[in-house]
């Protein structure tokens, strides 16, 4: 069973890949949908044997590659990180599975969007599933893979081509830093194998190694490679331009992919990597501190976007901040506990989301919608549990994961968890206004729509619905059901899957912090969500006013053009690097120093010589008997005068000799 | 003087000189008498006669009763050396005459004494080869030399052959005045012109600094008038515009035999006679060989004409003789008559093919590009050609390689860096206009159309020898290098 | 003759040959790496006495022997004892016993998979040939016999002058496939570069052995192992060997006869080239300098190092900017061996049998890209980006296996190329971290020219304005691409059998340099 509910999936692709002709669009949808819903079903028993009995399965499949100390096997570890992750990522796939059957429906390739959608699932699972960083790092690329698939589904879109690209290309940043720290894993433990690593990394605690030339301490440096992976995977600030791009693909992507799970891998790293993290105090703190300055960036970029998907895509990002900090802090519970209530409620969101899209015929600009609540009431109602249960509205899943990061980011009192919890509270602010702003623009506000869109508006029909609900459930009730479980005071539940040591544990220390501070996030909401329904719904003057004043301006543009991280990209990096591409290494060094030295310069000079040896060749009896005569005097006054000339012969000038030659051919040449 | 001994021994020994020189007189007599036959068919007849002398030479060669002796007063020496050299020259021969039919009537050249000329030069090459006097040489050099003046000239009717003959014979008898001048200053200095005189005299010579400026200038003298006689440079400038203006079959001539004679010859003399006086000659033939291989190498490259080309190409080869030749060697020796015999059997194959094709209007051809449309009318000559070319530039594993790499070997043991040095460089940009040559057959797709000659079945069979030895060598080259080595053993158990 | 007589003729060979392959393989002494030279060269012989009218049985004779070779060599790897730490299947003749030189052959661990990937990919150049060469057919057949048995050769040879000779004697058979087949007036020019940058590379090399040769007595390489030369000496070799190898793996200053040549050259030479050509000079750094000359190969690894990583990033970035579609795949060949460099001077287990594997890797992965532009071309007869667009929608199933190989360049896991490239610079990291990062980059940057490659190809609206015939592969390259295919992932998911082979043979490498 362990090993079919990973492969489950990968058998649904392939079938549909291959065979997609054959089964039909339905076909197609009932095969791959089978396998992720039986692939849910038994991360269901999975979770159940492995993380509510205890009972940890380890699968060793074969040999992957080994060579001399590395050895990399195919084999599957099923712990407790493991059994969430999979009920996670199996019950959110099988979900967007159903929904898409519906939304893509009329696609000409639907069987092939199932088979991405199935693969994506199968590379998600080996993610979390494998037993040593290998079988990560394949996972790791494979979704990588399935979402550069995804994203470039509909492929006429340049813009998609675009952002697919973009967002490979910047997760293979990532997977650069991941594999340097898997390599240097590989350097100081010899092995990649989990187990062996974390039971070894306290006796590397304070030794240090040469890294790039630096002596530098091993595990920080180890676990800062690690996060980079994180980083890029997790859309942390530096690496995230990708994500928001990738909303260009299809709604339920952006739900399955860029909300609920692979974005998510990032945090999962840091959690399966807990054993190591928590002996690399330097590394925490970076963690904690891109993570905190990520939620915030991405909240605050959030509050200005106009685009449906592209709010949420910010949300999201922000969450992961979220997350990462609470890694951060060596809280791994509390930010696991966040991915999986996020992993509901976002999910909800973007199928709400794609909902919406869907009735306005695939709008997506916020500005251009506005009265919908009157059209798609249940809509409305899934998009509202969705937003509240996000900004962690009391008793709702976000609230009980969200506060507790906050809280055990005040109770840290060090330097990086002051800062992750300031900049923590402002993105509560940041998110609540963004979600109300949201909701207040598409549904609340005054409508406008072509007409032609409105007439044409619908509820979404059954199974595109099915999956909303069922996700509703999800957002508002897993908070509650597994607060204790996951996160409360003692609990068993996570075993040996995640570590922290005894000096970092921050829970109870949470619970003693004063109430009024406790209040804050909550208060931070409600102000948010007043500031939004004012400023965009009863007193759309004022946001004008400030938006048209200089500094105003400023802001918007600022944090409209998302901090500017994608112009300074491109503009630094790119750019350089393709002129550099062009310029330097192939039209001057190439095409130019290369071809003057190699064959075009050669060429010429041997040119010039034949040449001259033609000109030599005059055809009169008298210049050739010439010739001879000289070389005869030559050889006399060789012999003759050889202890003059011998110092002239020395083998180590022929070189020399050569080297003059050729430069007074050359310039001769050109004259 | 014991006329019984003479008649004994040396009479018998020299029996292939000699049956070649009434052979000649037969053949010339002949010839004058069915010259009055409108046909080609004399010349045929002539030079099949001149194949069967030539044929009887070599077995009468072969079976000669003596293997090792001086003759006629120490002026001829016959041994190992002498009779591989003089058999290959008889080989040749024949080839050359073979080669020779088809294109003669092509040609228009009625005349049967280009087949006793070439008869002649034969003879006069066997003289050369035995000679172990400065006399004897020189007079050997000169009997050749007469010969060649006047078969670079043999087509009459045309201007080009006539320049070529004159040119040739001006310098040649420049060369020949410096190669006396030479050979009168050693016996002014030393009093005697026997190779095996001077080796006693020079024994431990270099040790005994003597002031010997003159003995030195005298060999200088005598070495420049060999490189002269093989083309090397800087002597060489006469060796394109003759091999351009003879006709092909003559050029081929002199592509081949010379080059082989002469440099046997050269060998014998510096190394028997000179051998202890290694420094000044060695110096001089390391320049020259530098000097060709270079010339070689980069004159070639911007050749239209086919003959001129292969005249660079072979001032090139003999540079690398002559590297074989500065190594001073017993290996050096081996190398050299390695790299001639492979030279020779490349040269044949070259030849033969260049023969082999007209242009379109029934002329022989004479520009690269006349031979662009070979691949298509004739594939499996093209092949065999730019097979051939691919030998010259030393790629393996033609039996060029083989060749080359056993002289390098020879000059790096001998300590020679610069001359495989420059050696492995020049073969890299004369392998350049070898590339050239199989470009214009295969990779020029013109639609020009050249007239098809099929192969006459004596070129046929030369050809298909030759490019065997080219393309087979490699697999199994032993019987060449034990042979060549025999010959080296045998010159240098000459040596004092 | 009729085809059908051809097809049963081929079916009694094929029935015939097991038996025969299975006698030659278990008899003792049998010279079977001999046989497996001589079976292409005697097809070549065959094939000039077919008549030039009856093309079609050219191709079918040419093709039945180079699949026999193919299948034969697969025996080799049965017979293999791969905890041998000799090298098997030896075979020693006489050639000049005069000079001390033998004609020896043998293999171990690291030619077997090298002598099997040469055999596979001459069948499928055969195949790519079939309808696009229609000029010369039956030289091409011929010359791509020859090459096959060459390369074979070149691979199992434990002499260092027969090594020499069967290096340069590739050239003669692709020289004239580029300069022939090849598809524009410039393939002459390219042609040349080829001929004359490996040529004066290897002639260095070629003086560097004669002095071994001079010093030691004897070319043969397992007595040459035995022989210490002076650290000086070894430099000197070194650099000459280095000349040879370096102008064929191509190094950065010398590379520049690379994508000339695959650029101008057809699709069969592309993939010749880049799946084997290529892998001569590494294999030859492997084979012969790292053993024979361990100090200077120290002495050497900074230098390297740099030009590798010069050669990962350069080539990289100019390939981002290319525009001919032959010429991305070339230079990011360029990139590929700079990887595989700097793998096996890492000089430890994982950099050594990891370049191994890259080597074998790029050998499916590369060819393969080059077979999607040859299918384009054929197609189109244009190899310029810019007037493709769209291709996956009329070509679907091209856009899959396309697409299979983009990720196998960019080193996906599950492909061929992650595990070479991982293990690679997993042993570079333990000799230098910054050498390993710097490497790594490769991984970005590979990434980014690959995915604008396809992305601009494949992806994007169709042109029709420039393309408007429409079809996607056939069957016969279909077929042509399956074993790429199934090579590629297999190296990927399951390289142990591959690597299984290699251990001792490598670790006999780098113990002997106890490096």
């Amino acid at each position: 069973m362990y090993l079919s509910l990973v492969f489950l999936p990968l058998f649904g692709s392939l079938t549909c890949l291959g065979f997609g002709r054959y089964l039909g669009f339905r076909g197609a949808v009932l095969v791959t949908t089978m396998c992720t819903g039986s692939a849910f079903l038994m991360s269901l028993v999975a979770f159940y044997e492995v993380a509510l009995c205890g009972s940890p399965v380890n699968v060793e499949l074969a040999p992957w590659f080994v060579s001399e100390l590395f050895d990399a096997y195919w084999g599957f570890m099923y712990d407790t990180l493991t059994a969430v992750m999979l009920v996670v990522v199996t019950s959110v796939s099988t979900l967007v599975h159903i929904y898409s059957s519906s939304y893509m429906d009329g696609d000409p390739h639907l069987p092939r969007f199932m088979s991405y959608l199935s693969l994506f699932t199968f590379f998600m699972l080996m993610l979390v599933t494998g037993d040593n960083f290998l079988q990560l790092f394949l996972g790791w690329e494979g979704v990588g893979l399935a979402s550069f698939l995804l994203i470039n589904f509909w492929y006429t879109r340049l813009g998609a081509n675009k952002s697919a690209v973009k967002a490979m290309l910047m997760n293979r940043v990532g997977d650069f830093g991941l594999a340097l720290g898997i390599m240097g894993v590989f350097l100081v433990f010899k092995t990649v194998d989990y187990t062996t690593v974390f039971a070894l990394a306290p006796y590397f605690q304070d030794t240090s190694f040469i890294f790039l030339g630096f002596e530098v301490p091993l595990l920080t440096t180890i676990c800062i490679l690690l996060f980079i992976g994180s980083v890029g995977k997790s859309a942390q600030l530096g690496l995230h331009t990708w994500l928001p791009d990738a909303m260009e693909g299809p709604t339920p992507v952006s739900a399955l992919i860029h909300a609920a799970t692979m974005v998510t891998a990032g945090v999962f790293l840091v959690a399966r990597c807990s054993p190591i993290f928590e002996y690399a105090p330097g590394a925490l703190a970076v963690v904690t501190c891109v993570g905190a300055m990520t939620a915030f960036f991405a909240a605050s970029t959030g509050l200005v976007q106009n685009d449906l998907k592209r709010v949420i895509a910010y949300s999201t990002c922000s969450q992961l901040g979220y997350m990462v900090f609470a890694c951060g802090l060596s809280n791994y519970n509390v930010g696991v506990f966040h991915l999986a209530n996020h992993a509901f409620f976002k999910a909800l969101l973007f199928l709400g989301a794609g909902c919406v899209i869907h009735a306005v015929n695939n709008e997506q600009d916020m500005r251009k919608m506005g009265g919908l609540v009157q059209v798609l009431p249940f809509t409305y109602a899934m998009m509202t549990i969705g937003s509240l249960a996000l900004v962690g509205f009391p008793f709702l899943t976000g609230f009980y994961s969200k506060d507790a990061i906050l809280e055990v980011a005040y109770a840290r009192y060090s330097m990086s968890a002051e800062f992750a919890y300031i900049l923590g509270c402002a993105s509560a602010l940041c998110t609540s206004y963004y979600s109300f702003r949201l909701l207040v623009v598409t549904f609340l506000g005054p409508c406008n729509m072509h007409k032609s869109s409105m007439s044409g508006i619908h509820e979404a029909p059954l199974l595109m619905s099915l999956p909303l609900v069922l996700l509703a459930f999800g957002s508002i009730f897993v908070g509650y059901m597994c607060k204790d479980m996951f996160i409360g005071v003692g609990t068993q539940f996570w075993g040996t899957a995640l570590y922290s040591l005894p000096s970092n544990t921050l829970l109870v220390e949470s619970e003693y912090i004063p109430q009024d501070i406790k209040m804050i996030p909550l208060a931070l909401t409600g102000l948010g969500a007043v500031l939004a329904y004012t400023l965009n719904y009863s007193n759309v003057a004022s946001s004008y006013t400030f938006t048209t004043s200089y500094y105003g301006r400023m802001l918007y543009t600022f944090l409209n053009k998302r901090w500017l991280f994608d112009k300074v990209y491109n503009d630094v990096f790119g750019k350089n690097a393709l002129s550099f591409g062009y310029n330097v290494s192939f039209k001057s060094v190439d095409k130019g120093v290369l071809e003057m030295l190699g064959p075009y310069g050669l060429v010429v000079m041997f040119k010039n010589l034949s040449g001259q040896f033609k000109s030599l060749q005059t055809g009169y009896v008298y210049h050739y008997a010439f010739v001879m005569l000289i070389g005869l005097t030559f050889m006399l006054a060789l012999v003759g005068l050889w202890d003059v000339v011998s110092v002239y012969v020395d083998n180590r000038l022929y070189f020399i000799h050569l080297v003059t030659y050729l430069i007074i051919q050359a310039t001769a040449g050109e004259a | 003087m014991d006329y019984l001994s003479l008649f004994e021994n040396d009479f018998l020994v020299l029996m292939p000189e000699i049956f070649l020189v009434y052979a000649a007189c037969f053949l010339l007599m002949y010839g004058v008498l069915v010259s009055g036959a409108p046909e080609h068919a004399y010349v045929t007849n002539t030079g099949f006669l001149v194949i069967l002398s030539l044929g009887l030479a070599l077995l009468l060669l072969i079976n000669g009763p003596v293997t090792d002796m001086l003759l006629m007063y120490n002026t001829l020496k016959v041994d190992y050396f002498t009779f591989y050299v003089q058999a290959w020259i008889l080989i040749i021969g024949i080839g050359v005459v073979l080669m020779s039919f088809d294109y003669l009537k092509r040609e228009k050249m009625h005349m049967y004494e280009y087949m006793v000329l070439v008869l002649l030069s034969c003879t006069s090459m066997l003289f050369m080869v035995a000679s172990y006097d400065l006399i004897a040489m020189y007079l050997a050099v000169e009997f050749q030399s007469l010969a060649f003046y006047v078969i670079a000239a043999s087509q009459r009717d045309s201007e080009f052959s006539t320049e070529a003959g004159l040119k040739y014979f001006f310098l040649g008898a420049f060369s020949s005045g410096i190669l006396l001048f030479g050979s009168s200053l050693v016996y002014g200095y030393t009093g005697t012109t026997n190779l095996s005189d001077l080796a006693t005299l020079y024994t431990g010579f270099e040790s005994l600094n003597v002031a010997s400026g003159g003995l030195y200038v005298g060999l200088m003298f005598v070495s420049v008038g060999f490189l002269f006689k093989l083309a090397a440079a800087p002597f060489h400038m006469w060796s394109p515009d003759v091999y351009q203006g003879s006709p092909t079959t003559v050029t081929a001539f002199f592509a081949l035999t010379p080059k082989l004679a002469v440099l046997a010859l050269l060998t014998k003399i510096l190394y028997v006679g000179f051998y202890d006086i290694m420094g000044p000659w060695q110096k001089v033939v390391m320049v020259c060989s530098l000097a060709s291989m270079v010339v070689g190498a980069i004159g070639a490259l911007g050749q239209t004409n086919i003959k001129r080309l292969l005249a660079y190409s072979s001032i090139g080869h003999v540079g690398y003789m002559l590297m074989g030749l500065a190594s001073g060697s017993v290996e050096g020796i081996q190398a050299m008559f390695v790299y001639m015999v492979i030279y020779v059997a490349m040269t044949f194959t070259t030849f033969c093919i260049v023969l082999s094709v007209r242009t379109a209007d029934n002329k022989p051809v004479e520009y690269i590009h006349d031979l662009s449309h070979m691949s298509r009318s004739n594939p499996i000559l093209a092949m065999t050609l730019a097979l051939t070319m691919f030998s010259m530039a030393g790629v393996p594993p033609l039996a060029g390689f083989c060749s080359k790499f056993y002289l390098f070997f020879t000059a790096l043991s001998s300590s020679l860096y610069p001359l495989a040095v420059v050696g492995v460089l020049s073969s890299v940009v004369s392998s350049f206009y070898y590339l050239r040559l199989i470009k214009t057959l295969y990779f020029d797709h013109t639609n020009t159309v050249h007239s098809y000659v099929s192969l006459d079945t004596e070129k046929a069979w030369l050809c298909a020898l030759s490019f065997g030895v080219t393309m087979f060598l490699i697999m199994y080259p032993n019987p060449l290098f034990l042979a060549s080595h025999k010959v080296a053993l045998a010159l240098c158990a000459l040596i004092r | 003759m009729n085809s059908s007589y051809i097809n049963n003729m081929s079916l009694a060979f094929w029935a015939v040959s097991p038996v025969f392959l299975y006698n030659m393989v278990y008899s003792p002494n049998s010279p079977f790496l001999l046989y497996l030279i001589l079976v292409p060269l005697v097809g070549a012989l065959a094939l000039f006495l077919i008549p030039s009218e009856s093309i079609q049985l050219i191709k079918v004779v040419a093709l039945n022997v180079s699949l026999f070779t193919y299948i034969a060599s697969l025996f080799l790897w049965i017979g293999f004892d791969a905890s041998s730490p000799n090298f098997q299947y030896l075979y020693q003749a006489d050639w000049m016993p005069y000079g001390n030189l033998y004609f020896t052959l043998g293999i171990d661990g690291i030619s077997l998979f090298f002598i099997i990937l040469s055999t596979l990919l001459v069948p499928i150049c055969i195949m790519l040939g079939w309808s696009s060469i229609t000029i010369y057919i039956r030289e091409y057949m011929v010359a791509l016999l020859i090459l096959d048995a060459m390369m074979i050769a070149v691979f199992s040879t434990l002499d260092l002058l027969l090594f020499y000779v069967c290096f340069e004697a590739v050239l003669i058979p692709m020289f004239v496939i580029i300069g022939v087949w090849g598809s524009r007036a410039r393939r002459i020019r390219a042609a040349y570069q080829f001929f004359l940058y490996t040529f004066f590379g290897s002639v260095l090399m070629l003086l560097a052995i004669l002095m071994m040769y001079f010093q030691a007595g004897t070319t043969d390489l397992q007595i040459l192992l035995t022989t210490e030369f002076s650290t000086q000496r070894q430099i000197l070799y070194f650099l000459a060997f280095f000349a040879s190898f370096a102008a064929k793996v191509p190094m950065i200053p010398v590379h520049i006869w690379l994508p000339e040549a695959h650029v101008e050259a057809p699709t069969a030479g592309s993939v010749l080239l880049a799946g084997i050509m290529l892998k001569l000079g590494t294999y030859g750094f492997l084979r012969f300098s790292m053993p024979l000359f361990p100090e200077a190969t120290l002495y050497f690894t900074p230098f390297i190092y740099t030009l590798s990583c010069i050669a990962v990033i350069y080539a990289s970035l100019t390939t981002v900017r290319q525009v001919d579609l032959k010429k991305i795949i070339a230079y990011s060949s360029v990139a590929h061996m700079g990887v595989v460099m700097l793998g096996l001077f890492s000089l430890n287990a994982q950099g050594v049998e990891g370049s191994i594997l890259l080597m074998l890797g790029h050998g499916l992965v590369s060819p393969g890209l080059f077979m999607c532009v040859g299918v384009l071309y054929d197609r189109y007869k244009t190899r310029l980006v810019k007037y493709y667009g769209g291709v996956v929608h009329t070509m679907p199933l091209f856009a899959t296996i396309f697409l299979l190989f983009t990720m196998g360049n960019i080193g996906l896991p599950g492909t061929s190329n992650f595990v070479g490239e991982f293990l690679v610079l997993t042993g570079c990291y333990q000799t230098n971290t910054l050498i390993a990062a710097l490497g790594a980059t490769g991984m970005v940057l590979g990434g980014a020219y690959s995915l604008w490659l396809y992305n601009r190809v494949v992806y994007g609206f169709p042109k029709p304005h420039y393309i408007n015939t429409y079809a996607d592969i056939n069957r016969r390259e279909f077929f042509m691409f399956v074993p790429l295919i199934i090579g590629t992932l297999w190296m990927g998911i399951y390289p142990e059998v591959f690597l299984h082979d290699m251990h001792v043979s490598v670790a006999n490498v780098i113990q002997h340099g106890s490096y």
